[in-house]
């Protein structure tokens, strides 16, 4: 005891032997609470971006079918409306005992701008399509992948149906023969991570429809059957397009025109001009 | 070069101290192994963890006589006409896609070891199932017996009537191997 007393040198050793427990329990306790919050494999975070991009292929899916629709539906109502897009200013013919169907009456119309009308109508269509979407996304099993469960889990499915739902149609343009439509940004937040999330610009196109017909009923309405008998009006109808039905009611002459699977209908009252027609 | 003062005492401690050592080295040698194999044993995660799904957007994107399957669901979904042209061609397209076959002909086999009779008995089928507002509207393929399903893949479409279409795509296979699936998927 007295050579260790006098020589402190000789008491590193045993020091050492006393920090190294200190030093490995530290070390594994630093261990044990970095595996018990790790919520990590190798590929997982790119698995949450990969499903993130998934989602935005199916979205990309379902915006490329709705506007197929949206343009079968809108050309469906424009041609009940005369026309017209569904929520037209135009007058509109009573409903009888003989004709419970109402016209819309061509002569209290403004300028028939088909494209114009179809825009407007297909954009109706497309949000109302948009706003009944619903994601199928599925979060992470955490209980299945590592074994145990996660703390604070979000439903991304519904964010993300919610985005969508609050898209809006931004322009729809004309490019050669189709309409290209944009649609505003879609964030799809990532899995689990904070602030990351894939920004999706959906467009998607269709063909423009084709309105000849429209102009040509147009053209043989104005000419044939304005200040016209009806039974000159009758017979030009009947011989240009076939198949067509026409009814004189009162003072009003009420059209039901086929065209590619869908009925033109409008009514019209041949005393006074009918709006102009504008390409 | 020994006159050194504390090389004098060291002797007296030098053996329980080393002992001491040891001993802690030989404790947390064991704790650390134990410790290392609680740990996560995969830690590559398994493609079957991620079910993407490009087989059902393709599938859906397909071009038949001037229109997509897509529109063709919604076709047969309102005319009933259009329901067995589409079921046909969903019959045609799931062939197409790879799936697992039975690896063995017991017929051909002398000895019938168990792995051959797992192979024989292996079969697999995809299946695809059309629900229209939650009622299963079409399906096309059937399960073999005691299968299990596996890539899962599933999408939403609008239908023209603004009702919504799910469309759900898997693999039923029977006696599959998760390796075996991995390497379809």
């Amino acid at each position: 005891m007295l050579l260790l007393d006098k020589n402190k040198k000789g008491l590193y050793l045993p020091l050492f032997v006393m920090i190294v427990p200190v030093i490995l329990a530290a070390l594994l306790g630093v261990m044990i609470s970095a595996e018990n919050d790790k919520e990590d494999f190798v590929g997982f975070r790119a698995v949450k971006i990969l499903k993130a991009v998934d989602e935005s292929g199916k979205i990309n899916l379902y915006i490329d079918v709705a506007a197929e629709h949206s343009k079968a539906n809108a050309l469906k109502n424009m041609a009940v409306n005369g026309g017209y897009n569904s929520k037209n200013r135009c007058e509109k013919t009573a409903r009888t005992l003989v004709d419970n169907e109402q016209y819309v009456i061509w002569n209290t119309c403004p300028v028939l701008n088909l494209e114009k009308e179809f825009e407007t109508e297909f954009k109706q269509e497309l949000k109302s399509l948009l706003q009944i979407y619903k994601s199928l996304y599925k979060t992470a099993d955490y209980e299945k992948i590592l074994g145990r469960s996660s703390q604070n889990r979000q439903d991304y499915a519904v964010f993300y149906t919610g985005n969508v739902r609050n898209a809006s149609i931004l322009s729809i343009e004309r490019k050669q023969s189709e309409f290209m439509i944009t649609i505003s940004d879609i964030a799809l937040p990532v899995e689990e991570t904070a602030d990351s999330a894939i920004i999706l610009q959906p467009k998607t196109k269709i063909q423009i429809p084709d309105f000849f017909l429209y102009r040509k009923l147009h053209k043989t309405i104005s000419e044939r059957c304005i200040n016209r008998e009806f039974n000159d009006c009758s017979a030009e109808i009947t011989s240009n397009f076939p198949g067509s039905e026409i009814l004189h009611e009162d003072n009003i002459y009420k059209f039901k025109i086929p065209a590619e699977g869908l009925t033109i209908k409008f009514a019209l009252m041949p005393e006074s001009q009918i709006p102009s027609y504008q390409n | 070069m020994l006159n050194k003062k504390a090389d004098a005492a060291l002797p007296l401690y030098l053996g329980p101290t080393l002992a001491a050592l040891v001993i802690v080295l030989f404790i947390f040698s064991i704790i650390f192994f134990v410790v290392g194999i609680k740990q996560n044993p995969d830690l590559v995660i398994k493609p079957a963890a991620y079910q993407d799904s490009h087989n059902i957007i393709t599938i859906l994107k397909i071009q038949k006589n001037n229109s997509t399957i897509a529109e063709l669901i919604s076709l047969a979904a309102e005319d009933k006409n259009y329901k067995n042209e589409l079921s046909s061609e969903l019959v045609a397209i799931l062939q197409k896609l790879p799936k697992q076959k039975p690896q063995e002909d017991l017929a051909k086999s002398r000895f019938a070891v168990p792995s051959e009779v797992k192979g024989s008995l292996q079969s697999s089928e995809w299946i695809l199932e059309i629900f229209i507002e939650n009622e299963l509207f079409m399906k096309v393929g059937e399960k073999p017996f005691g299968s299990s399903e596996y890539l899962g893949q599933s999408v939403v479409i609008p239908l023209e009537n603004k009702k919504l279409a799910e469309i759900k795509l898997f693999l039923a296979c029977t006696l599959c191997s998760e390796g075996e699936i991995n390497a379809i998927a």
